[in-house]
């Protein structure tokens, strides 16, 4: 057989030098190739982003800024600890669309209120909590920029890379998507590498089809080296589906 | 005179203790770092616990106040704060509030907000003074060790101190024609020396040199050179390398970052608060490297980039900038509590942004925030003066990769103002 380079494979392609002695003749140039793990994402994969970012809203407080997201029609979602009681949500603006436009400008904000007479629902130990959105016009704030649909039925595994839009430090929202590995998995929990910083709390943490499948709460120290933030936590949307039941919609 | 000698001496005492007991020295006298962090983290905590329940009122009243119109609270051993706002807030931030974790390396430099609170580029070069005539037989002294001084810092950073001796016998805190004063002052060893920080306005731009910083041993190794070079360190931004607690009031603090690794003999140490130096107060190497990395380098002083922070890496094209823009902004007015909002400003690296509020009548306290890039909440900014009423301005350098400027105006107290806001977006 004639000593030449072959194509191996149908995933990731490599070249393999088959047969012969001596020096391999130069590999052939020209190609792409995949470098370490698998990049590509289908160009709706930006478009999904987008969407589901319009449903991220920058919970505005008296004293700092956290996230929250549209969980059904009215119905909004962020952690206990921005709002555990009834007068929290009530201070709060939730700021949609609170971000920068791809000419730099600053975008229209879209401000809405919380109605906590008429729904108000917290769990300290799934620290997440539940709120009204009063409506506007006799419009919902879902019926602007929809909401997120917890009832997928997907759930987070390990490896597997998971996204957050988010308002870090109250800044114009942000995604982080790089570097972002699920590293464990606990009973109510999962644990991954995405980037957050203060005022993230509250986030919907995504996977790679923007299913929500869990609402980040916190960073985690490294028990071998102190003082240092090695991971970051947030609750399973299942377990909170199964505390809230029928207040969030199917 | 004897209260002052002995309140120096124990402090000088307890470094010693510190230094020679429960540690194996090392060349350098101290052998392990971070087991002195921890038992200052410690010590630090078991200082604030002592605080911490404290109402406000009564925090105060065992905080220092400068006994003169003008007067700062000194908190930190010689570490001013400016108003009893800005004490509140260090209360409640610094007191009650555990702090953050710091990284473990300093040369520290202050912090207010996001941004370093440092000189622009244009006031780095025109750091004038006087030295009060009132120092009197010291008055010699005085000018020769700030001079001294100030050649050690100029050294090695793209600084310029200048002495405007003309000034020296009007060298009040009023006076205009200068950026700070160097006065005495009698405050009974309560501190040997004080200053300010970059972003404090002239009244307090202030180095005030106690008595007894006067009439240190000959011999010794603290003298007033040193004291001078630690304090010009404040007015350049420098903040403790590491308080340690051990003279009590003493606390640590999250409103600084890291400039270089950890540095036992840096400048910065101080005998009223911290330290490990041998108090002759020089400039390590790792405070030339600060100080260049801040301010950019000396003529002559060799630095590598890569030993700054964020340093060694490359620089994206940058527009350049068009002229500089004013846009005004009267008779606003803003309610208690309120937030409002002015800008996006755009805005070009390495250009300075200047906020000015001028109050109008009885002006109210609105306060200034601004920030790069984002807006500014009250406790997330780049600059904000924090004074009582309602003159402010901010005067400060567009860092690296910035290309907006977001300002806000906070009801502390309702007030009504004009605002002015020059800047220089790129051209075309």
């Amino acid at each position: 057989m004639k000593a030449h380079w072959v194509m191996s494979g149908t995933g990731p392609q490599e070249f393999i030098w088959q047969g012969g002695e001596g020096n391999h003749p130069e590999m052939p140039t020209g190609f792409g190739a995949v470098i370490g793990s698998q990049n590509f994402k289908e160009i709706w994969w930006l478009e999904a982003a987008l969407k589901a970012a319009r449903s991220v809203a920058r919970v505005k407080l008296p004293a700092g800024a956290a996230t929250g997201f549209l969980v059904g029609p009215d119905l909004f979602m962020t952690n206990h600890h921005v709002f555990e009681n009834e007068d929290d949500a009530r201070s709060a603006i939730l700021q949609f669309n609170y971000r920068l436009s791809v000419d730099g400008d600053v975008a229209e904000r879209d401000e809405w209120q919380c109605v906590p007479d008429s729904l108000f629902k917290t769990n300290p130990e799934l620290d997440y909590t539940l709120v009204r959105v009063q409506q506007k016009e006799n419009r919902s704030a879902a019926d602007v920029w929809g909401f997120l649909n917890l009832r997928h039925g997907a759930e987070a595994h390990v490896n597997q890379r998971v996204n957050i839009i988010q308002h870090p430090q109250g800044r114009f929202q942000q995604i982080a998507f790089r570097d972002n590995q699920v590293k464990a998995i606990g009973d109510n929990f999962i644990q991954y590498l995405t980037d957050t910083d203060y005022g993230t709390s509250g986030s919907p943490v995504f996977d790679d089809w923007f299913h929500v499948v869990a609402l980040h709460n916190m960073r985690v120290p490294d028990p071998s080296e102190p003082y240092r933030w090695y991971r970051n936590q947030g609750y399973k949307i299942e377990a909170i589906l199964a505390d809230a039941g029928a207040l969030i919609p199917v | 005179m004897q209260q002052k000698i002995n309140r120096r001496a124990t402090v000088i005492f307890g470094l010693l203790a510190l230094v020679t007991t429960g540690c194996v020295q090392h060349e350098s006298g101290v052998q392990n770092f971070e087991e002195i962090r921890g038992l200052a983290k410690k010590a630090a905590q078991q200082e604030r616990e002592k605080y911490r329940d404290m109402t406000f009122e009564e925090f105060e009243k065992t905080v220092y106040h400068e006994p003169f119109p003008g007067g700062k609270y000194i908190v930190n051993g010689d570490t001013p704060i400016l108003n009893r706002k800005q004490l509140e807030e260090f209360f409640r931030s610094r007191i009650q509030k555990e702090p953050e974790e710091a990284s473990g390396v300093e040369l520290i430099v202050h912090q207010v907000g996001g941004l370093d609170a440092v000189w622009n580029s244009e006031q780095k070069k025109q750091l004038t003074y006087c030295v009060s005539t009132a120092f009197g037989s010291d008055y010699a002294k005085v000018v020769a060790d700030m001079k001294s001084a100030t050649d050690a810092w100029e050294a090695v950073a793209d600084l310029d101190f200048i002495h405007l001796d003309t000034e020296d016998s009007s060298c009040t805190a009023t006076n205009g024609k200068v950026i700070f004063d160097v006065r005495p002052v009698q405050v009974n060893g309560e501190y040997l020396a004080r200053a300010f920080f970059p972003n404090e306005p002239r009244p307090q731009r202030n180095v005030l040199i106690d008595d007894s910083a006067l009439t240190l041993e000959p011999g010794e190794n603290l003298q007033l050179a040193g004291i001078l070079r630690h304090e010009l360190g404040h007015t350049l931004g420098f903040r403790h390398e590491h308080t340690r607690p051990d003279s009590g009031k003493c606390f640590e603090d999250s409103n600084w970052r890291p400039l270089t690794e950890y540095d036992p003999f840096s400048v910065m140490h101080y005998p009223q608060c911290n330290g490990l130096g041998d108090w002759t107060l020089t400039l390590t190497d790792e405070d030339k490297i600060g100080a260049a990395c801040l301010y950019g380098t000396a003529s002559g002083f060799l630095l590598d980039p890569a030993l700054c922070p964020g340093g060694g890496g490359g620089e994206g094209p940058k527009p350049s900038p068009g002229p500089a823009l004013t846009e005004v902004f009267d008779n606003q007015s803003v309610a208690l509590n309120e937030e409002k909002y002015y800008g996006p400003f755009k805005v070009v690296t390495g250009t300075i942004l200047h906020v000015e509020m001028t109050g109008i009548g009885e002006s109210g306290d609105p306060d200034i925030y601004v920030r790069f890039g984002q807006e500014p909440m009250v406790w997330t900014f780049d600059c904000r003066p924090y004074l009582i009423g309602g003159d402010e301005e901010c005067h400060i350098d567009v860092p690296e990769y910035q290309d907006k400027a977001f300002v806000m105006v906070y009801g502390y107290r309702a007030g009504q103002y004009h605002l002015q806001v020059t800047h220089q977006p790129p051209g075309d």
